[in-house]
């Protein structure tokens, strides 16, 4: 689908980013996290040919350049604000880009639009903008959707119903990449994670793995802690204490599990410790700034 | 190119500002009209100044119909979507000199008017008067303002892809159309030894309004018919290159 190799971007003469490679599968959710200024969007406009940039960007096998954008025929964008022209209505500013009418009509129904898309724009709250940027990303039956902060400016239930409609758009085939500062909406679709800092992409797996590895200790409790610390130290288990639970490492909790069960002691509780989604963020982040600096 | 064209002019015609053009036009021909007590010929052949004040709403017009891409943000859309950027800029041009061509259309058809309810049949349009009848002076005025309606489209768009700032443009093309002539005249007239180079500077294609009806303003231009038209269309053309190079390079 979208494949990106050592692309850098400059704008003037500096470098904003850096030798980044990654790709983007059909169906999948990416999310890409960074703070201010790490390359985010730049990233998202030198993919839509909108920078200069070196490398190679290519969707369905078709290279993307500055002055070639034919692979992006089926790709749907939001980058930064909703483009959206105030005198005309939202449905004027659909048609403004629609290529099919029966696609455009499903996605103001979906979206719940119907009540205000013959209004003219210029009247829309910033939530209602929001969507029809969205809207007009999702035109045509997308191969690839990029979407810069999509929840900025949603009410919960709109931004409820994105999600939803981002997993069913990617179900059906589409790929996305978004950008959000709101990592626990993102942490809610998304199914690979790329981690930018500094223009450098410092983590590119898929969201699973990714948790897993932040999560590398279980909290256990039992129906009858002493048996099992016995249990535990005749089988060389190796546990800590903490408060009334013991912490196993997270690569014995199948083997913990039968060996309890084998012995009839029930379980109360074992459940993933560690740290959490945005902790991991902020710490591969610090981690990276203190490698930088020690260069 | 012919994508980017129907979807200009689809932008253009849902706004506003074409009927706050038009009706800008209506105002300042009757304006011009009334503020004289008894409109004389050399007025009713400019079209009751029609080319001055469209040459003004233009200004206005075209850098508006550019600059809001980039207030409304929408210009990263029209870009990415659109692999030739020229495709966009010329499509807005055209969509100009269209409206422009229906403008001046407009101005003839109020000219008619205003003359008919303001003198009657005191200056009959077939009369002969100087070089040509009345209705001849008023079609080659309205030739003469629109080869310089393509001149200051091109400025206007040229200015707006270099500052940016709508308001800005319309000050420096109200003074390049009221203070050009002078300027260049003056400049012609303290320099006369350079005047052969002087006579090209863009400020003195303004002359073109109304030397087409009126030879004798080649005193002024010294420049002749053909000269100060192609000079025009010259002038528009190196414009609409720089600001085509400029649109396709600014950073969005």
């Amino acid at each position: 689908m979208l494949r990106v190799r050592h692309i850098n971007t400059f704008i003037g003469r500096k470098k904003i980013i850096k030798d980044v490679s990654f790709q983007v599968n059909p169906g999948s959710i990416v999310g890409l996290i960074g703070p201010n200024g790490a390359g985010k969007t730049t990233i998202m406009k030198t993919i839509l040919g909108l920078t200069k940039f070196t490398g190679n960007i290519s969707v369905e096998d078709k290279n993307v350049t500055e002055n070639n954008h034919a692979a992006l025929t089926r790709v749907g964008a939001l980058i930064e604000h909703p483009a959206i022209y105030p005198f005309l209505t939202g449905l004027e500013n659909l048609k403004l880009y629609s290529l099919d009418e029966a696609d455009m009509n499903n996605i103001v129904s979906m979206l719940k639009m119907d009540t205000y898309i013959n209004t003219k724009s210029k009247g829309y709250s910033m939530g209602m903008k929001q969507k029809l940027g969205i809207a007009i990303a999702l035109l045509n039956k997308p191969q690839l959707v990029i979407l810069d902060e999509p929840m900025n400016g949603l009410d919960i239930e709109a931004t409820i119903l994105i999600r939803q409609i981002i997993k069913q758009y990617a179900a059906q085939g589409s790929a996305f990449l978004i950008s959000s500062h709101v990592l626990g909406e993102l942490q809610k679709v998304m199914t690979n994670v790329l981690l930018i800092t500094e223009g450098k992409i410092i983590v590119d797996e898929p969201i699973d793995e990714f948790n897993r590895v932040s999560r590398q200790q279980y909290h256990l409790l039992t129906e009858d802690m002493p048996a099992t610390e016995k249990l535990f130290a005749e089988n060389q288990i190796p546990v800590t204490k903490s408060d009334d639970y013991l912490v196993i490492p997270h690569e014995l909790s199948y083997q913990v599990q039968d060996l309890l069960y084998s012995h009839h002691i029930r379980l109360v509780e074992l459940s993933p410790q560690g740290l959490s989604f945005e902790q991991t963020v902020v710490s591969l982040l610090q981690q990276q700034r203190r490698q930088n600096h020690e260069k | 190119m012919k994508n980017s064209l129907k979807q200009e002019l689809y932008k253009f015609r849902h706004q506003r500002i074409p009927l706050y053009g038009g009706i800008a036009l209506v105002v300042l021909m009757l304006y011009s009209a009334v503020s004289s007590s008894n409109p004389s010929r050399m007025l009713i052949a400019q079209g009751f100044g029609a080319g001055q004040w469209l040459t003004i709403i233009m200004i206005a017009i075209a850098s508006t119909f550019v600059a809001m891409e980039y207030q409304n943000r929408t210009i990263m859309t029209l870009f990415y979507k659109n692999s030739n950027k020229s495709a966009i800029y010329f499509a807005k041009f055209i969509v100009m000199l269209i409206y422009g061509a229906l403008m001046s259309l407009l101005g003839l058809v109020l000219t008619f008017v205003l003359k008919a309810v303001m003198v009657g049949s005191k200056y009959s349009w077939g009369a002969m008067y100087g070089q040509h009848s009345l209705l001849i002076d008023l079609l080659l005025n309205t030739a003469g303002f629109y080869i310089y309606l393509l001149f200051i489209i091109a400025v206007a768009f040229l200015l707006i892809t270099l500052i940016r700032v709508n308001a800005a443009v319309v000050g420096i093309g109200l003074v390049i159309i009221f203070m050009g002539a002078e300027f260049s005249s003056l400049v012609m007239s303290a320099l006369p030894h350079f005047s052969a180079i002087i006579k090209w500077n863009p400020l003195n294609m303004v002359f073109v309004i109304n030397q087409f009806a009126n030879s004798s303003y080649e005193k002024y231009s010294n420049l002749s018919l053909p000269q100060i038209i192609i000079g025009n269309l010259i002038y528009a053309v190196i414009f609409i290159a720089i600001g085509d190079v400029l649109f396709k390079s600014r950073r969005v």
